[in-house]
């Protein structure tokens, strides 16, 4: 029944009619039989007559198939062979051998019909093209990517493939795919020259759009990580990578750089850029909530499928393997691991989703959308819901860009959280460093205007009462005495804090300056327009400060002059200079010793102001300058 | 003859008391530990000759008492007794024009200083004095160093060569040369320059 249909509708198309009033009947049954018979063989099956009204067909339905067990066979001997209808879209999950893909088009009209043959995937070793007519069998186009691609006019992802129809005629169109032991897609659409043009642009301007962002993103990440240093962005550079190195491969990004792919490193690269992906994708999640603690025996065993994965991807890294059987059985490993994979990590999630950890719901929600672009490009064709639409990779693109754009959003916000919790801790521990030195400072002052107090009040007052009462008639005696109670009281003037009143400053330290000066050194003091302080702190840090300058200079500095200058500037400046004519000293040597140079140090950075020293061994002498703001 | 002894060291008025009735005859003497104590026995000023007090007391003015001594009762000398030999003090004694200056230690000048004081005359201790004398010290108006630093501007030398040459860092030749001109009261390298030939070349 089916044949007489067959025939019945062929009778209809063909020129049959003509020939209808040619001869005999016997005659014309006999031609019509050669016909039928020759017809068979190249149009055997469904044709699809063009048209001109639609641009684009997705070719599926006309689809027949047929599966080369010797991979060997020549187009005349795949001719006579027994195809069968494909139904569904042309996916080859499991793929052992060379596939044969035919479709049956005829042209209705009075005229010339150019026409493309779209395949949009690019991934397919070898393509070879034949068109089948009545008379003759082209060999039409060799494509591929293992084919040259300079001398072909294809400029874009995918392969248009021109055909040409004469009036009337019928034609088939034979495709023989060689992609040994890897799966691969191979869906055609029937377009004009125009339309195939609009969607090649389209699908060209997206991936120029997608090549910006990815780059963006990896260049982006690479920067925060050499400045934050936090392994979140390490792990999303890496993710990013190995998207990106799968998206390129499988559009054919590889031959912007090379015309051809004798050894198929496009597989290799997507292999890569899958493992960079399962390795990496966990621990970016981990690392925004914490799933690893909450399940450290899946999280194990989830590394422990990969960890095989990585040892198919070092194997297949070799070309004779490439395109060997071993390919075969590691393509069905990584599918099933990917997806268990991809389902752990769903489980993980849920279960962070339930401890109410931080991060998880939005992280969850997601991670399912992703996961369901990732079925909807790769599970739901295999199993025979396709997307008609020739924009194959759309949905990897849109599924990167969303995993892109929603990480870069917790990455900001990791890193703003980085900086300010940063910013926090430095300024705690300066706070924390200033509270140290001022209690430091407070202590030592306590004591010392203790030890002041007593000396003067207890021990100089005793020492005057004895002197009284020796007399002069024991003159050495007396002398000592005297001598001491001087000692006691510039000791105890040095210890004691002067509560120097705002315009005693500059008589107290005159007054100081003298005391040091001796045979030995002299001791300079000059002011100009020095202000009067209302502030005490500072005037007591600046006499101490003095103090200890004084005190260095008599104990090391070998100097025979110094000097002070106290300067004031109209702008709540304020100066203090001192110089010596001595030998100088190492300041690094010193820094960390000298008590001395140390308190000089911690006050003026009660003060909030500056210090500049220089010194050296050479004699040449120390100047010191402060400058504080009042 | 009535003298006013201010001490709270009771052991130093006693000696005081003692070296002075020891000298002069007919001496009264009043002791007070303290203001307080003085002017709760409402102490008429008018009826002494002599007023002899320390300047420390523990939490109480002194200063104020001798001022208002001044103003109520000028006829009335005063000489201080103290431990301290501090300029800020003395200068502000001297302002207010207290008759007499010595330190605990001196009391072999008791004597005199007490006879100075009564015969009308002021008397600070030689140690007293040489503390005073610390506020007419002049002093030169730039420093050695400054004094290097413009002379070799006058040569011609810029900031980084005169560092180099008197070992100090950049940064304190700007200071300095900031000292320079805040002191010359001049704003320009020239009017240093010429400062330098006017006043220091012969």
């Amino acid at each position: 029944m089916l044949i007489y249909t067959k025939i019945g509708k062929f009778l209809k198309q063909s020129k049959l009619n003509k020939i209808s009033r040619l001869g005999p009947v016997w005659m014309r049954f006999c031609i019509m039989l050669l016909l039928i018979v020759q017809s068979y063989f190249a149009f055997s099956g469904e044709t699809l007559t063009i048209d001109s009204s639609y641009q684009e067909i997705n070719l599926k339905d006309y689809c027949y198939h047929y599966e080369d067990t010797t991979n060997e066979l020549s187009i005349n001997e795949a001719l006579k062979a027994n195809w069968n209808k494909l139904t569904g879209i042309l996916a080859f999950a499991s793929n052992k051998y060379v596939q044969w893909i035919r479709y049956n088009l005829s042209n209705p009209y009075n005229e010339d019909m150019e026409r493309v043959i779209f395949i949009p995937y690019h991934h397919i070793r070898e393509i070879d093209v034949y068109v089948v007519t009545d008379s003759s069998i082209k060999n039409v186009c060799k494509t591929g990517i293992k084919r040259l691609f300079s001398d072909k006019h294809i400029k874009s992802i995918g392969y248009p493939i021109k055909i040409k129809l004469e009036p009337n005629q019928t034609i088939s169109v034979i495709l023989r795919l060689n992609h040994l032991y890897s799966p691969f897609r191979a869906t055609s659409y029937l377009m004009t020259n125009d339309r195939v043009e609009k969607v090649i642009l389209k699908n060209n301007s997206l991936i120029y759009f997608w090549r910006g962002i990815i780059l963006f993103t990896l260049i982006f990440s690479l920067i925060l990580y050499w400045f934050v240093r936090l392994k979140l962005f390490l792990y999303y550079f890496f993710l990013n990578m190995g998207v990106g190195l799968f998206i390129a491969s499988q559009i054919g990004d590889y031959f912007l750089f090379f015309n051809i792919d004798r050894t198929d490193i496009t597989s290799s690269i997507t292999f890569t850029g899958s493992i960079l992906v399962i390795l990496f994708f966990p621990l970016l999640i981990n690392s925004i909530t914490p799933i690893k603690e909450r399940n450290k025996v899946l999280w194990k065993w989830m590394y422990r499928f990969i960890y095989g994965m990585l040892v198919f991807y070092i194997i297949t890294l070799f070309p004779p393997i490439r395109e060997s059987k071993i390919i075969y059985f590691s393509h069905f490993y990584i599918m099933i691991v990917s997806a268990l994979v991809f389902l752990l990590q769903l489980i993980l999630l849920f279960k962070s989703l339930l401890y109410k950890e931080r991060n998880a719901i939005p992280l969850f929600i997601i991670y399912s959308l992703y996961v369901l672009a990732v079925f909807t490009d790769v599970i739901f064709p295999n199993i025979g819901i396709a997307v008609d639409s020739p924009y194959v990779y759309n949905s990897l693109l849109i599924a990167s860009f969303i995993e892109i754009f929603i990480f870069m959003i917790f990455m900001g916000r990791e890193a703003l959280n980085i900086y300010k919790d940063r910013a926090l801790l430095l300024n705690k521990q300066q706070e924390h460093q200033k509270e140290m030195i001022v209690s430091m400072v407070k202590g030592q002052e306590e004591e010392r205007n203790r030890a002041g107090r007593e000396l003067h009040d207890s021990i100089g007052a005793n020492m005057a009462i004895i002197k009284q009462k020796i007399g002069k008639e024991n003159k050495e005696l007396y002398k000592i005495v005297s001598q001491t109670i001087e000692s006691v009281r510039n000791l105890s003037h040095g210890l004691v804090t002067p509560m120097v009143k705002k315009d005693e400053f500059i008589d107290e330290l005159k007054e100081m300056c003298h005391l040091f000066s001796s045979d030995e050194l002299e001791v300079h003091v000059y002011f100009h327009k020095w202000p009067e302080i209302d502030n005490t702190e500072i005037t007591n840090h600046l006499y101490r400060i003095t103090q200890e300058l004084l005190q260095n200079a008599a104990k090391h500095s070998k100097a025979q002059n110094v000097y002070f200058q106290f300067i004031g500037e109209n702008d709540s400046n304020l100066s203090l200079i001192y110089e010596d004519d001595g030998i100088g000293f190492n300041y690094s040597e010193i820094i960390p010793k000298g008590l001395g140079l140390k308190n000089i140090k911690n006050r003026v950075t009660l003060l909030n102001g500056s210090l500049q020293i220089d010194s050296s061994e050479q004699g040449k002498g120390t100047t010191i300058v402060i400058e504080v703001q009042y | 003859m009535k003298i006013l002894i201010l001490d709270d060291h009771s052991l130093f008025s006693e000696g005081l008391g003692k070296i002075l009735n020891g000298h002069f005859t007919g001496l009264y003497l009043n002791k007070f530990k303290s203001i307080a104590e003085l002017k709760n026995q409402k102490t008429d000023f008018n009826s002494y000759d002599l007023f002899i007090s320390d300047i420390e007391l523990p939490g109480e003015d002194i200063f104020k008492l001798l001022c208002s001594i001044k103003l109520e009762h000028p006829q009335l000398p005063i000489l201080i007794i103290s431990m301290h030999n501090k300029l800020s003090v003395i200068k502000k004694c001297k302002e207010l024009k207290v008759e007499g200056y010595i330190l605990k230690d001196d009391h072999e000048l008791i004597i005199k200083v007490v006879e100075n004081l009564l015969s009308g005359k002021e008397y600070y201790s030689e140690k007293v004095k040489q503390t005073l004398n610390i506020l007419n010290k002049k002093e030169e108006l730039l420093t050695p160093k400054e004094e290097e630093i413009i002379a070799l501007l006058a040569k011609g030398k810029n900031n980084h060569e005169i560092a180099e040459k008197l070992f100090i860092s950049y940064n304190t030749i700007k200071t300095h040369r900031k000292n320079i001109n805040r002191k010359l009261g001049v704003t320009s390298t020239g009017e240093i320059v010429k400062y330098y030939f006017e006043n220091y070349i012969q």
